[in-house]
């Protein structure tokens, strides 16, 4: 399949994170790379710049998890951490808590903190306000800041 | 936040799952393109889009439309009994009037009481409206005194349109309560508010 492996190369991963933060299951978030690399295939879209591309392939990526999480089908089957342990205990601390938060916290977290995206861009790509990613950003930090400095 | 970037870092899909990834999709792709294309069904009409407002508006138009056609009506017997009061007291007042009373009876109309006796009855018998029952017992016909035919035809037609009237109010009143009632069924049923 003509380009399939190339853009998979270069995007697999991050689509691959994007899930994980959405789900917090690996084996969903590769159901749902696969999902999404299918519907790049059979939509073959065109792109003005390889960041259009990207944003897109992350917004199908979320969109798909959105149906997931609020779907009957979902099954948990292995905690993240024992897939990808932390190295220290402090690591540890903050991805324990980091996972223990909802869903949609968790995808603005890592697409802000992570793949750098403003609150404009990743509004634009979950389809909804600023206004809401950055309520949510803001309570996720808080979420997080409390259950530190709880911990300590 | 450095410690979540570093394990992000970590995480990732392994070269094996890449390959599984790739023949999966590639797989799923060439079936989807070999597959036969399924007639597309035909997207259902939001029905629900039109049909509250719809009824909304049906239910206010039969209340704004109907109710007072409803009044009207009930207006019309209201005018009709108004009306009704004068005649039968004219009636009354013949009934009552001494010298009818006193009057002596007439041999030919005694001789044939089956002529002009079972007129009132027979009048009556089809009425249900009680005022309607006591106008009748008021008649010339229970007072014993045989009617003239003038009476009879100027009373009693006045006592059966009476009576009709009466039912027809209280039919269409029960009606319009049937039908505002079924209405309001609908509506709690279709929104379920009280």
């Amino acid at each position: 399949m003509s380009g399939l492996e190339e853009v998979m190369k270069q995007y697999e991963n991050t689509v691959f994170r994007t899930a994980l933060s959405y789900t917090g299951d690996r084996e969903d978030a590769l159901d749902m790379v696969q999902e999404t690399f299918l519907r790049w295939l059979t939509k073959r879209p065109e792109f003005a710049s390889p960041e259009h591309e990207k944003a897109w392939l992350l917004r199908v990526c979320m969109n798909l998890c959105t149906n997931l999480i609020h779907s009957a089908a979902r099954t948990r089957s292995e905690e993240l951490l024992d897939i990808y342990p932390a190295k220290d205990e402090e690591e540890q601390g903050l991805l324990e808590e980091v996972m223990a938060l909802g869903g949609e916290y968790r995808s603005v977290i890592y697409l802000y903190y992570y793949e750098g995206y403003s609150t404009k861009e990743i509004a634009e790509m979950r389809g909804t306000k600023e206004s809401t990613v950055r309520s949510q950003l803001h309570r996720a930090r808080k979420l997080l800041k409390d259950r530190l400095e709880g911990k300590e | 936040m450095s410690a979540y970037k570093d394990y992000m870092d970590r995480v990732g899909v392994t070269p094996e799952e890449h390959e599984a990834l790739l023949k999966n999709i590639e797989a799923r792709a060439a079936e989807a393109a070999n597959a036969p294309e399924q007639p597309q069904l035909r997207k259902k009409k939001p029905v629900y889009r039109w049909l509250a407002p719809a009824a909304a508006a049906a239910v206010l138009l039969l209340v704004i439309g109907i109710s007072p056609l409803g009044l009207q009506r009930k207006g019309n017997v209201s005018q009709e009994r108004e009306e009704l009061p004068g005649k039968s007291e004219s009636r009354i007042e013949s009934v009552d009037e001494p010298a009818f009373e006193d009057a002596p009876v007439r041999e030919p109309q005694a001789d044939k009481p089956e002529h002009a006796a079972p007129l009132p009855d027979d009048e009556g018998s089809g009425s249900t409206g009680v005022k309607c029952e006591t106008e009748k017992s008021e008649g010339p016909a229970d007072s014993g005194i045989i009617p003239d035919k003038k009476d009879v035809q100027t009373g009693n037609p006045q006592q059966s349109s009476c009576s009709e009237a009466e039912e027809g109010r209280s039919f269409l009143q029960r009606g319009w309560h049937w039908f505002t009632e079924q209405l309001s069924r609908l509506y709690r049923s279709l929104f379920g508010t009280n």
